[in-house]
């Protein structure tokens, strides 16, 4: 029972840790058999074991990558989730005849198929995934047109969008192998969060307009929570803790680079404010790591 | 300069001898203290993991024994700088806490002890 117990332990490591030193750790644990107190104080041990194993790898250069890959595929996620998905939700709740616009049924469960498939074939060949997300984006663009839009102008602006997150996705995963696992289940629970939330009616008619869903609805709202009489010193505390969790691990911070760089392409007064967040912990990081600060005293004549 | 845990510390003075995987370390500190001493093996492969990332130890090569695959590390340069600038620090401790109890040398305290 015990073993058991600390090879759950031995089991929070990282995987790169795990792979190198976790059978030699059970060895060792089978060997020395601690209990009792003794059980306790190794759990304890471990933990921290793993902490410090987890803290290493977050500041690594693979764990940025791959923090950066799983922070492109929760933005990918959002992207879809806030177009093709809501889209199919408007369908749903008001019909394919929705504030006097036609909607077509196929095209976006077209591109959601495709999307969803680009994403598995990603594991294997990224040509393939590439492909599908082509066929993805001409099918999001077909159902996003509306009003003086031509289908073309459509296109464009769901590559601009959807397509440069899937860009972002396919590069990132070329440095890291992932597994098809977190490949689409991420972006997957992302898109279907996105779904089911209470969105206003006209938030849903905004489902063909990311700048608009991003920063009137998902940012102002959080801006309203945040301002919310209470929960302020929450809001600033989970800031302040998140602040110096990239400063200490680079790698949280890199979760969230691949949005802001986004953002900063097609939308930089959305991108901006990311930006300089981001950028102040990354620069006390490098300071921390980099700068050497030298005191000298020097005693006053008397 | 902050001061080393005594698990890096165990873990600088047996590497110091020859380059070592994490429970020899363990079975060297049992050894040595014949039998009263343990440290847990979480303590013991987290310290490893921060000494090498401090690059006071590295990896030396990796050997199989019994079908399952070791890890050893060995000091660098700068590790044994470390656990000099250690042992003189602790040393500096022991002969005030020694003048301090009237022991000389290795002898039992001069005190009222009884």
């Amino acid at each position: 029972m015990t073993q058991r117990w600390l090879k759950l332990l031995v089991g929070t490591l990282p995987e790169a840790a795990r792979r190198e030193r976790g059978p030699e750790m059970l060895d060792a644990l089978r060997l020395s058999e601690p209990s009792g107190t003794a059980a306790v104080k190794e759990s304890f041990a471990l933990l921290w074991a793993s902490t410090v194993a987890w803290r290493r790898y977050l500041a690594s250069a693979s764990g940025l990558r791959r923090s950066a890959l799983v922070g492109a595929l929760l933005w990918f996620g959002l992207l879809v989730g806030v177009g093709p998905v809501l889209r199919v939700r408007l369908i749903s709740g008001e019909g394919t005849e929705s504030l006097g616009w036609s909607i077509d049924r196929a095209p976006i469960v077209v591109a959601i198929a495709a999307f969803a498939l680009a994403l598995a074939a990603l594991s294997r060949s990224r040509i393939a995934a590439a492909a599908l997300g082509a066929v993805g984006l001409f099918a999001a663009g077909a159902s996003s047109v509306v009003g003086q839009w031509q289908l073309a102008q459509a296109i464009w602006y769901e590559v601009r969008w959807i397509g440069l997150a899937l860009v972002m996705v396919v590069w990132l995963a070329g440095k890291v192998s992932p597994r098809i696992r977190t490949l689409v289940v991420l972006p997957v629970l992302v898109a279907t969060i996105v779904a089911v939330l209470p969105w206003p009616i006209w938030a849903w008619a905004s489902a063909r307009n990311y700048s608009f869903m991003l920063r009137n609805e998902i940012y102002n709202r959080l801006l309203g929570w945040s301002a919310n009489p209470g929960w302020e010193w929450l809001f600033v505390s989970l800031v302040f803790v998140a602040l110096a969790l990239v400063v200490l691990m680079p790698s949280l911070g890199a979760i969230a680079a691949p949005a802001t760089l986004h953002l900063l392409i097609i939308d930089w007064r959305t991108g901006l404010p990311m930006a300089l967040c981001l950028a102040v912990p990354f620069a006390l990081h490098y300071l921390r790591e980099h700068a050497t600060i030298e005191m000298r005293w020097r005693s006053e004549p008397r | 300069m902050r001061s080393l845990g005594r698990s890096s510390r165990l873990i600088l003075t047996v590497l110091a001898k020859e380059p070592a995987h994490g429970y020899a370390v363990i079975s060297w500190v049992k050894q040595a203290s014949g039998g009263t001493e343990t440290l847990a093996v979480g303590s013991v492969y987290g310290s490893m993991d921060k000494l090498e990332s401090e690059g006071l130890i590295e990896h030396d090569r990796d050997e199989v024994e019994n079908g399952r695959t070791r890890r050893y590390f060995r000091i660098t340069e700068s590790g044994r700088d470390r656990l000099a600038a250690e042992i003189s620090k602790l040393s500096v401790e022991v002969e005030a806490a020694k003048q301090a109890l009237g022991v000389k040398g290795r002898g039992a305290v001069t005190g009222d002890m009884a």
